[in-house]
């Protein structure tokens, strides 16, 4: 906390307009003070030591690494870091990853602005939150099969409109593979085909555009 | 499979060449004879063909001595020995076949002789003497006349028939699996590009219009209209987030077309006094989600047109899954479009074009019937390769049990016709 009692913020986003916004609403509170903004992961983990914020927003696309892989970072220098996760998506597999990787809360940048900074004062006392909305996306899929890495991977190829061909080559692997692969996202996914697998792993932020 | 079909038929005409043994014992048989075509018995020392054979029970040392019937000089018919007098005898392979070149004639003879046999260059009758089995053939008739030769051109000309059809299927196929990888890609493009812009801007300015809203007083004239445009911020946000998250406007719920289009007079507010009915023929079969879009959005806008312009008192859809097509139709009873709309497909109005666009795209046949008073309806045709959902997609070779297993679920699907 800084010396007149503000918490202090730092704000990760890659967004310049973002940013503008962030800073609007945080400048309106008295209590809250914007002591940095990162528009990339490693910045995010440059600025952190400097500033040693009390809380950071994390958004999770980010064009060098994802949020969550700079948080990761940032929480083994700084086990103590309060981060709130503050993105465009709410899908499952993205926000159980951020919860396990030591996020303290899941916002969307959509909801009310006096909502986010409730939560930012509610996370500087030491609490967590995971507002309701997001808390439903989670126990949706709960019990739900998870895909292996290579299966991520493989999605992810298909959502860049590669053909099996093009994925067997680029992940070394034969294109037979690569159809197994196919074949059990579909199934762990519930999907019918290769557009609706990306769909739903866009929606449930398995991968991320 | 075909080419074996093929194979064992030409088999079974080469072993119709004529045997002229009717006792057990020593046999000759005639496996290519010269054809009669162009052929007037004359003979014509300038010309050799091939003839073949094959010898059953021939005893070591026998050969065989060939002869073909043609005029001679008086005008008289007379065998000649084949192929040169000075080389009269045809040796019989290990195999117990023989080959030889031979002179044409209006019938051949193939003699099988001791050793030792002299045979004459040329005479009336055949030679008994030193002859163990002989055999007549007269000459084979031009491939095009025989017997089997209809027969082979009709199943020659289904095969290519069936193999161009199989070779367009497949060639439509797979370009249209190449058109839908490279919309996936351009839609994950679009995706990007619209969160990282627009998206990110209206959260922005939302944000801003929040805080600025919020340092009002209570009571400012403003304070309504400015909560109107965060409302609406609010929805565009929702909206813009839905349309990337699903990279489409109706994510999962489109996957069974009857439900979706039962939805739509409720879309429209229109369900009242119109009797509305959706069918499904034939077993519900996934089809691939891009044609599946496509299809309802086509069936959607003429729904649209038809509750909104027709006035129509009841609208129909149909929908047929086939062995072979998804057939989806749009009846009306109302009022019907202008033939010159119809005709140019250009007036925004209905929409037409649009239909026609995406029914090309997803390589569908679209047609739309109307007369003025007359109702509308629309029929549109996708081929079965194209809109259901194979398992081992793009193989050609699993084409057939696709096709049966299609037809299969079918028959499960009526059992009361199968009991009868």
């Amino acid at each position: 906390m800084s010396a007149t009692g503000q918490i202090r913020i730092l704000s990760v986003d890659d967004h310049p307009l973002l940013h503008e916004g962030l800073a609007t609403i945080i400048r309106n509170q008295p209590d809250l003070l914007l002591v940095a903004e990162a528009s990339n992961g490693s910045e995010a983990i440059k600025q952190f030591r400097e500033h040693k914020p009390d809380v950071t927003l994390m958004d999770l696309r980010l064009p060098d690494m994802s949020g969550i892989d700079s948080m990761i970072a940032i929480r083994s220098e700084f086990p103590a870091a309060r981060i709130i996760i503050l993105t465009t998506f709410a899908g499952d597999v993205e926000i159980q990853r951020a919860l396990e990787a030591g996020a303290r809360a899941y916002m969307l940048k959509s909801m009310p602005p006096k909502e986010l900074v409730e939560v930012i004062r509610q996370v500087h006392a030491g609490k967590k939150r995971i507002p309701a909305e997001i808390a439903a996306h989670l126990a949706e899929h709960y019990s739900d099969e998870s895909l292996t890495v290579r299966e991520i991977e493989v999605l992810g190829q298909i959502a860049s409109g590669n053909r099996n061909r093009d994925i067997a080559e680029k992940l070394f692997i034969t294109e037979e593979t690569v159809k197994v692969h196919i074949k059990h996202i579909m199934e762990k996914l519930g999907a019918s085909d290769r557009t609706q697998a990306v769909a739903i792993g866009v929606r449930r932020g398995i991968i991320q555009l | 499979m075909a080419s074996l079909l093929f194979f064992c038929f030409l088999l079974s005409c080469c072993q119709s060449a004529r045997v002229d043994t009717r006792v057990a014992g020593p046999a000759i048989e005639f496996t290519s004879v010269p054809s009669i075509h162009g052929n007037d018995g004359l003979g014509d020392p300038s010309r050799l063909s091939k003839i073949k054979g094959r010898v059953i029970g021939a005893r070591p040392g026998q050969q065989i001595v060939l002869y073909a019937h043609a005029l001679d000089d008086y005008g008289q018919l007379t065998w000649f020995v084949q192929p040169l007098v000075l080389e009269p005898f045809t040796k019989i392979h290990s195999n117990s076949r023989w080959q030889n070149s031979t002179h044409p004639g209006s019938e051949y003879a193939a003699l099988l002789v001791d050793p030792g046999f002299q045979p004459p260059w040329k005479t009336r009758t055949l030679p008994t003497q030193g002859v163990v089995v002989a055999a007549i053939t007269p000459g084979w008739p031009p491939i095009y006349e025989r017997w089997w030769f209809p027969f082979l051109g009709i199943f020659v000309g289904a095969a290519l028939i069936f193999s161009f059809y199989r070779v367009w299927i497949f060639q439509v196929t797979r370009k249209l699996n190449l058109r839908f990888e490279e919309r996936l890609a351009e839609r994950t493009r679009v995706a990007q590009e619209l969160h990282d812009t627009l998206l990110q801007g209206v959260l922005s300015a939302s944000m801003q219009l929040h805080v600025a809203v919020d340092q009002l007083p209570e009571d400012a004239p403003v304070r309504p209209a400015l909560n109107r445009i965060l409302q609406l911020m609010g929805q565009v946000i929702d909206e813009g987030r839905n349309t990337l998250r699903g990279l489409r406007s109706s994510p999962e719920s489109v996957q069974d077309l009857k439900t979706c289009f039962l939805r739509i007079p409720q879309e429209l507010g229109k369900q009242d006094g119109i009797d509305f009915r959706v069918v499904v023929e034939g077993p519900t079969v996934p089809l691939r989600s891009l044609v599946r879009d496509d299809v309802y959005s086509i069936g959607r806008e003429a729904l649209v047109n038809a509750f909104r312009h027709s006035g129509a008192r009841t609208i129909d859809v149909q929908l047929e899954y086939g062995a072979n097509q998804l057939r989806v139709l749009v009846r009306d009873d109302g009022c019907g479009i202008d033939p010159q709309v119809l005709k140019s497909g250009r007036d925004g109005h209905w929409g037409l074009s649009g239909m026609h666009e995406r029914a090309e795209r997803i390589g569908a046949r679209l047609k739309v019937l109307s007369r003025v008073g007359g109702g509308t309806e629309l029929e549109l045709r996708v081929p079965g390769d194209i809109a259901f959902e194979s398992p081992t997609s793009s193989s050609s070779s699993n084409w057939l049990t696709g096709l049966y297993q299609r037809q299969g679920h079918k028959n499960e699907q009526t059992p009361k016709q199968r009991v009868g």
